[in-house]
């Protein structure tokens, strides 16, 4: 048998009052149902063997994860996992005795002994099912379904923090409480540095591209740009997340510089969603950060992800929710990739012709100040290139396109010469 | 109808054995490779000592009426716990239930049957190993 890790315990820490019913199989009693002193399910899982000893799982459940699993809408390995406290008592039983007991968490208990997972309540395996229900009174037990914002709310108030909820609901590589450890690497790391881009937006302005930041200032608010994971949960697979640092201080508007954060990256999502309001704020943040929302949209198209990301704080009564699924991070993509935006400047500069070439039309100037210009004649001019020479003093007058294509933090920069005339002295 | 083996116990709990007859019929059982090995006819509540004991089945042995019932009920329980196999066996064997074995009831949609053994039966001599699964 496989050795077992966890604390060893003289007995188990709870009482088992009332041996209720076998709830599988008829040819073997592998699980079984007890009750608690307080009436609560107490299960007991066979799971092994080695000559005279048995091994099995004994594990307080609730009556509502039971009833889950006889109405099939948890697998087995749902139930043990979703376990009281997360806690499994691994039992080593021998002639009626308990030989060794190991206290494990749920996210410990080796591989080998857990169902798999389809391992979902089939009522003609069942044995004993109706006194089961009837001690448990399952039938008249409403279920209420989970309150995510209440739920996320708590967890918020709990860490002094906001709280991101990033919720892989189906796709490539995603099971009930499994996730394929390259789809949430890449989910993970994805989002994380489009929180970054947008933090540092925050920080540094739209503009930061062009911007001389030091070395400590940049190091400084890069600390404050990050997020942790704190807790993940079976249910496809929920991680939360919160920023790394959350003790910041608070900024006008009783708000905190993560909180801004925040809002300015749901407000990215929200904006995204249609392709006008893409183009209409898209202003509003830096190329870095449309290109790492672009990556953190690939990574649900590459995995056929369906994702929510939820968010909420201690502090508000906001609750706020965000789904992507394959169709919408394609579109959002496409949205993305249509937006470019042009400048057009107009500026005079000084200096003398490098290089003519009277067939193309195409030029490079160097300014006094020794910059250089490349780019073609205006056609109106280009007649007059052949007159130009190179050691004559030129002032010449340059239309500027400067065109950024979105997810593309280099603009590409087009000059054209629209007028020029000689210097004299 | 003679004594049934485990009679005191099965008498201490609340039985039902209305369904339960004597019959002739072909007869397959899960069993490990050494035909003669002592649990291949045991009862469950025999299977594991400390098993809890309130209903009366348990004193009786599981059969299927045809080897691909067998074969496939075996491979589905083992799917729920990997290692079943040890303790409910890595072979079907086939044999023929006589009268004087046993009663039984009817097969269930698993093609599942309960059997309870005279006393001084011993199905092994009569039970011959048909095929490996594990």
């Amino acid at each position: 048998m496989i050795k077992i890790r966890g604390i060893s315990l003289p007995e188990l820490p709870f009482s088992i009052k009332e041996f209720v019913g076998v709830l599988l199989f008829q040819e073997f009693p592998v699980t079984s149902l007890h009750s608690d002193d307080n009436g609560m399910p107490v299960i007991k899982e066979w799971i092994d063997c080695d000559g005279n000893i048995d091994r099995l799982f004994f594990y307080q459940s609730s009556k509502e994860n039971l009833k889950k699993f006889l109405d099939g809408k948890i697998s087995q390995g749902e139930l043990i996992r979703n376990s009281v406290d997360d806690l499994i008592f691994i039992v080593d039983e021998e002639n009626r005795q308990f030989v060794q007991i190991k206290l494990v968490s749920t996210s410990q208990i080796p591989e080998d002994y857990l169902p798999s997972e389809d391992s979902f309540f089939n009522a003609q395996n069942g044995v004993q099912t109706q006194k089961i229900i009837e001690y448990f009174d399952i039938e008249n037990l409403e279920i209420i379904p989970l309150n995510l914002d209440e739920h996320l709310k708590k967890l918020a108030k709990q860490k002094s923090s906001e709280v991101f909820n990033l919720h892989l609901k189906e796709g490539k590589g995603i099971r009930h409480g499994r996730v394929d450890t390259n789809v949430l690497g890449s989910t993970l790391l994805s989002f994380d540095n489009l929180y970054k881009e947008v933090a540092l937006d925050y920080f540094f302005g739209r503009n930061r591209g062009e911007l001389k930041i030091s070395t400590k200032d940049k190091r400084e608010k890069l600390g404050l740009s990050t997020t942790e994971v704190f807790l993940s949960k079976a249910a496809s697979f929920i991680v939360y997340i919160k920023p790394k640092h959350t003790a910041q201080f608070e900024l006008f508007e009783n708000k905190t510089t993560s909180q801004l954060i925040a809002e300015n990256l749901l407000n990215l999502f929200e904006i995204s969603r249609e392709k006008n309001t893409l183009q209409e704020n898209y202003l509003k943040y830096s190329d870095f950060v449309f290109k790492s929302y672009r990556q953190f949209l690939k990574s649900i198209t590459e995995y056929d992800i369906k994702l929510d990301v939820d968010w909420t704080d201690r502090t508000t009564d906001i609750f706020i929710s965000e789904e992507f699924t394959l169709f919408q991070a394609s579109q959002i993509i496409d949205s993305i990739d249509n937006i470019n935006t042009e400048e057009i400047d107009e500026f005079k500069v000084k200096g003398k012709f490098r290089a003519i070439n009277c067939n193309t039309g195409y030029f490079t100037f160097v300014s006094l100040d020794e910059e250089q210009y490349s780019g073609y004649f205006d056609k109106l001019i280009r007649e007059s290139a052949p007159l130009l020479t190179f050691t004559k003093l030129y002032e010449i007058s340059i239309e500027r396109k400067i065109i950024k294509e979105a997810g593309s933090p280099d603009a590409k920069i087009k000059d054209k010469i629209i007028a020029h005339y000689e210097i004299k002295e | 109808m003679s004594e049934l083996k485990y009679q005191e116990e099965i008498n201490r709990i609340k039985c039902d054995l209305n369904g339960f007859s004597e019959q002739e019929r072909i007869a397959f059982r899960w069993t490990f490779d050494d035909i003669n090995d002592k649990k291949n006819f045991l009862p469950r509540f025999l299977l594991k000592p400390d098993m809890e004991r309130n209903d009366c089945i348990g004193w009786g042995l599981s059969f299927f009426d045809t080897q691909d019932s067998a074969k496939k009920r075996l491979k589905e329980i083992v799917s729920y716990r990997k290692n079943l196999y040890k303790k409910l066996g890595t072979h079907v064997a086939t044999g023929n239930l006589e009268k004087n074995d046993g009663i039984s009831d009817k097969a269930d949609n698993n093609g599942h049957f309960t059997h309870f053994e005279y006393q001084n039966v011993d199905l092994s001599v009569k039970f011959n190993i048909v095929e490996q699964i594990q």
